[in-house]
Order: C-alpha cells, then sequence, then structure tokens
C-alpha cells in the first residue's frame, strides 16, 4: 500500500509540476497562435525532465540525501551557490505565479476579483505547510489535480479535425502571420515551463521526505515514466484544446479565462467546473511544491535541518525560510501585478537558469560516492549530454528572444 | 574525477554567443509592426468577448467564468487603446491608427456594456456589434502591415 502511495509523489510532481500555472497558459497560448505546431518541444521536455528527475531520484535513493545537499559537497560552496541562486530566484517567481493562479482560479469560480483572494490563500498556503502531513499533501494535490484530465476529455468531445491537427504537429510555422522569431521564442518558453529547476530538486527532496533506499528505485523510474508523460499529456491537450477553439476564432490567450473556456464549449458548465478546480488544485499544489523547494534549497545548501516530518522547533529555520517566502510572494502580488505576466517571466527565465540546475545534476549522478555501482550508463550519459547542449541553447537564447520579440508579442 | 571550476572567466564567451544566437534567430523573421501587434490584440479581446456573450448565452460558461472572461478583455483592449493613442506613424499608418482608434473606442464601449449586460436579452445583439468590431480591428491590422 505504501509503494502504491509513493507512486503519488511522482504524480504529483507531474500534475502539480509539470502542468502549473506557467504550463496552463504557456502551452494555452501556443496553442491559441501556433496550433500544435510546437507540440515537439513539450515531447522533447518531458523526456528531459524524465531523465534528470530519475537521476536526482536515484541520488537520494542510493545515497539517503537530497540532491542540493549533495551538490554542495561535490562541487563546492561557490558552484552549489551559482546553483542555489539560480534555481531559488526562478522558484521564488514561480511560487508568486502560483499564488497569484490560485487566486485567479478562484475568481473563475466565484467572479471577485483576484487581488482580494493573495493574502488569505498566503496565510492558508502557510497554514498547510505548517500543519498538514507530507504524504497528505501529496496525495491530495495528486489526485486532484487529476481533473486537469478534462483538457484531455474536452480535447475529444470538440470533435476536432485530426488530420488537421496531425499536420500542425509535423509543421513548423503555421501560415497565421507569425514569424520565426516567435516561434523561437515560444519554443524556449515551452521548454522553460516543461523543465522548471524546482521540479527535480522537489522531486529529489521529497524523495528524502518519503525515506527512500535503493530498493525504491523502482519507484523513481515508475514516477518519472508514468507521471511526467501524464503531465506532458494533458499539456499537449491544453494547446490542443485552444488550438481548436481559440486558433479559428483568432483568439490570442492572454488569460486564464481563456485557458479554460474551450473545456466550457466542449463539456458544458460542469466540465467547466471540473477543470478550474484542478486549475485550482494544481496551482495550489505547485505553490506547496515551489515554497517547500525554496525552504529546501537554502536550508541544504547551509547545512540546516529539514524536511516537512521536522517541526518548527526542530527546524526552525527552515520553517521561517517557507513562511519568509511566502510573505515576499503574498506582497509582490498584492502589488496588483499580472500573475500572467509574471507567468511568462517566470518560464524564460527557467530557461535561462536550466544548466546551473541539470550540470549538477549530472556530475553527482556520475559520482561513485553517492550512487555507488549505479553511476549513468553510457546511453543515459550520451543522452544527458544532448539536453546539456538543449538546455545551453535555451539558456542563451532565451533573453535575446524575449527582447527582440517584446515578450512574443 | 572530480569537477572543477574553469581556470579561465568564460562569462566574456557566454555573453559573445548569446549576440551570436540573437543575430542567428533575428534571421528566422522580421520583429512585427507594434501598431498590427497592437491592433490583433484588440481583435483577440473583442472575438474573447464575444465568446464569452455567446459561450453563457447557450449555458456553456457560468457567470462567474464569463464576466472574468469579459473583464479580461475589457483590460486588453484599454491596454491597446492606450498603446495604439502613443503610437508614432507616418504616412498611410498614421490614417490607419485614426481609424483603429475609433473601432477601439467603439469596442470597449461594446465590451462595458457587455459586462453590465450579461445574461440579458441584448446579449446576441452585442455579440453581433463584438464580432463586427473584431472583424474591423482585423482588418485595420491587415492595412496597418500593407502600410508600413
Amino acid at each position: 500500500m505504501k509503494r502504491i502511495f509513493g507512486v503519488a509523489l511522482g504524480i504529483l510532481t507531474a500534475i502539480g509540476g509539470f502542468v502549473d500555472i506557467g504550463d496552463l497558459v504557456t502551452n494555452a497560448v501556443v496553442g491559441s497562435r501556433f496550433g500544435l505546431s510546437l507540440a515537439w518541444v513539450v515531447v522533447v521536455g518531458v523526456i528531459g525532465i524524465s531523465l534528470f528527475a530519475h537521476m536526482s531520484g536515484k541520488v537520494t535513493a542510493l545515497s539517503g540525501r537530497a540532491t542540493f545537499d549533495i551538490i554542495r559537497e561535490r562541487l563546492g560552496p561557490r558552484a552549489a551557490l551559482a546553483n542555489l541562486t539560480g534555481s531559488l530566484a526562478m522558484t521564488l517567481l514561480t511560487l508568486m505565479a502560483e499564488i497569484g493562479g490560485v487566486a485567479l482560479a478562484l475568481q473563475l469560480l466565484t467572479g471577485i476579483v483576484p487581488v482580494v483572494y493573495i493574502l488569505p490563500v498566503a496565510v492558508l498556503l502557510w497554514l498547510i505547510l505548517w500543519r498538514v502531513k507530507f504524504s497528505i499533501l501529496e496525495n491530495v494535490a495528486g489526485l486532484m489535480g487529476l481533473l486537469l484530465i478534462a483538457f484531455v476529455i474536452a480535447l475529444f468531445q470538440l470533435g476536432p479535425d485530426w488530420g488537421e491537427l496531425g499536420r500542425q504537429v509535423a509543421q513548423d510555422l503555421p501560415s497565421t502571420g507569425e514569424n520565426g522569431l516567435t516561434y523561437a521564442f515560444y519554443a524556449v518558453a515551452l521548454f522553460g515551463a516543461a523543465m522548471t529547476p524546482y521540479e527535480v530538486f522537489f522531486f529529489s527532496s521529497g524523495a528524502a521526505e518519503d525515506h527512500w533506499t535503493s530498493r525504491d528505485l523502482w519507484l523513481s523510474r515508475v514516477n518519472v515514466s508514468v507521471g511526467f508523460p501524464l503531465g506532458g499529456l494533458l499539456s499537449i491537450a491544453i494547446a490542443g484544446c485552444a488550438a481548436v477553439v481559440m486558433l479559428p476564432a483568432g483568439i490570442g490567450v492572454s488569460s486564464l479565462s481563456q485557458v479554460v473556456a474551450p473545456v466550457g464549449v466542449a463539456l458544458g458548465i460542469a466540465g467547466l467546473i471540473v477543470v478550474v478546480v484542478g486549475v485550482l488544485a494544481a496551482t495550489s499544489g505547485a505553490a506547496i511544491e515551489t515554497a517547500l523547494s525554496c525552504g529546501y534549497a537554502i536550508a541544504q545548501f547551509a547545512g540546516w535541518p529539514w524536511g516537512k516530518r521536522l517541526r518548527p522547533s526542530q527546524a526552525p529555520q527552515f520553517h521561517a525560510v517557507l513562511l519568509g517566502v511566502i510573505v515576499i510572494s503574498c506582497l509582490v502580488m498584492l502589488s496588483g501585478i499580472d500573475p500572467v505576466v509574471v507567468t511568462e517571466f517566470s518560464v524564460v527565465f527557467s530557461a535561462v537558469a536550466l544548466p546551473l540546475t541539470y550540470f549538477p545534476i549530472l556530475v553527482v549522478a556520475n559520482d561513485p560516492q553517492y550512487v555507488g555501482e549505479h553511476t549513468n550508463g553510457p546511453i543515459l550519459n550520451f543522452l544527458a549530454m544532448i539536453y546539456l547542449v538543449i538546455v545551453m541553447v535555451a539558456a542563451l537564447a532565451a533573453v535575446p528572444l524575449m527582447v527582440l520579440t517584446k515578450m512574443g508579442a | 574525477m572530480r569537477w572543477r571550476r574553469p581556470v579561465s572567466d568564460r562569462r566574456p564567451l557566454a555573453v559573445v554567443a548569446a549576440a551570436v544566437l540573437a543575430v542567428a534567430l533575428a534571421g528566422c523573421g522580421i520583429a512585427k509592426d507594434p501598431l498590427g501587434v497592437t491592433l490583433g490584440d484588440a481583435s483577440s479581446a473583442a472575438s474573447s468577448a464575444a465568446l464569452a456573450l455567446e459561450q453563457h448565452d447557450d449555458g456553456r460558461l457560468t457567470k462567474a467564468a464569463a464576466a472574468t472572461m469579459v473583464d479580461d478583455a475589457r483590460t486588453e483592449l484599454a491596454t491597446a487603446g492606450k498603446q495604439l493613442a502613443e503610437l508614432s506613424t507616418s504616412g498611410e499608418q498614421t490614417a490607419v491608427q485614426r481609424d483603429a482608434l475609433d473601432v477601439l473606442a467603439r469596442s470597449v464601449q461594446h465590451v462595458h456594456e457587455a459586462s453590465a449586460d450579461l445574461g440579458s436579452s441584448r446579449a446576441r445583439d452585442l455579440i453581433d456589434r463584438l464580432r463586427a468590431d473584431a472583424d474591423d480591428l482585423e482588418r485595420l491590422e491587415q492595412a496597418a502591415v500593407d502600410a508600413r
């Protein structure tokens, strides 16, 4: 039974991590402007995150320590600080976006402006992180997030021209007045959204919270091979719904209300409510993950006691960081900044931070001191090296593309 | 073998690589015309408001979701109007800009009415008006591109 529940960790990171506010918005924007012509980026992202999350889970299961903990020891304080700075900045930005996403989802349910919800959401988030057990967090958020499957059902219910969708997948640039620069910008943004750095750190630290051992290596494989592809499937369905409803209507998605509208068109009010609750669960789950990831990263870097299993009196610095990042995020979002804009910045800058996250993981996963005889094989290392080249290109291209296209305008 | 920090500072190399990549990527396409982009956004917003009204009228969107979608469209149209008014144009684009400001003001008015009358018997009429606004803005978007 415990092992079955263990799979929920992968589901949680797939739904709450892979499909978070960044994926919801970016996939719908891309679908409404480029159809499914960027679906290949999601596939590339799913394979990449699966490879590196597996390595990260393996390191934790075999060493009994979270990846970031080891990175500091293995690469030294300077490299670890670069890793911490890049990942933490992106994770904090993502946390802000997720809190905004929760508020936007509540607006869709109630019609009340999102800024009203920011403070209550932040307080509730802190109470959940303080009081609720890790196992309950992962199971509830993971299962509720599965409601996003409504996007898949909606896509079938819309009765699209599958041949046309297939042609969109096969083509590069659609003939809708978009240019190569914008296409490249959204390819990088989608890749950044799929390979968000906090996902692997949460996966690794979550595995430590669940006390994984070498006997749980299979769990790591199941989680990444089931959980992440499920997230990728949902991402493509979100883009597909926008491609079928919004693209022909000349509507470029720019808000969360437009992301979920195709589900209402396909399934009516019941479907709409289901998917909005799913969005609420996915963004809440991701807010929990990102807040915890901030705590994990800083505590592991500083060598403080960390973990949800420890009470605030046992890990005061860790719990203080959780409270601190929630307060900062809450204050920023209360300023009235558009959560969708924060989301767009978070996915682009995630792409910039990718090499800082993934290179150290590859180094640690090849060190027998931590993984014994289970160092990466030649095929896994070959694939990982290809991905390092891809993440370097994405990281270098992200900011120039953002400037040249004025955020994909 | 342990990974070691590179002896030389490679930041200048990264900057040069980013610049080269940007130039290479710039070759993939041409930056879009700001007037056209603004009109495209406005057309999209008008279409979005029309879709929200239509789906709410058909019983496929809740009032809260439809109101949110219309409100988002109103914000986007207001932003487009502000950007349009601030754009510096010349030649034939000036005429397009002038016409666009008129259409945009009309669209904003229709979205305001849609927000206030959500679920009323006027919905169908407003849907038609918003669709017409979207078509006009799309036509002007094309005119802006042609006039560039």
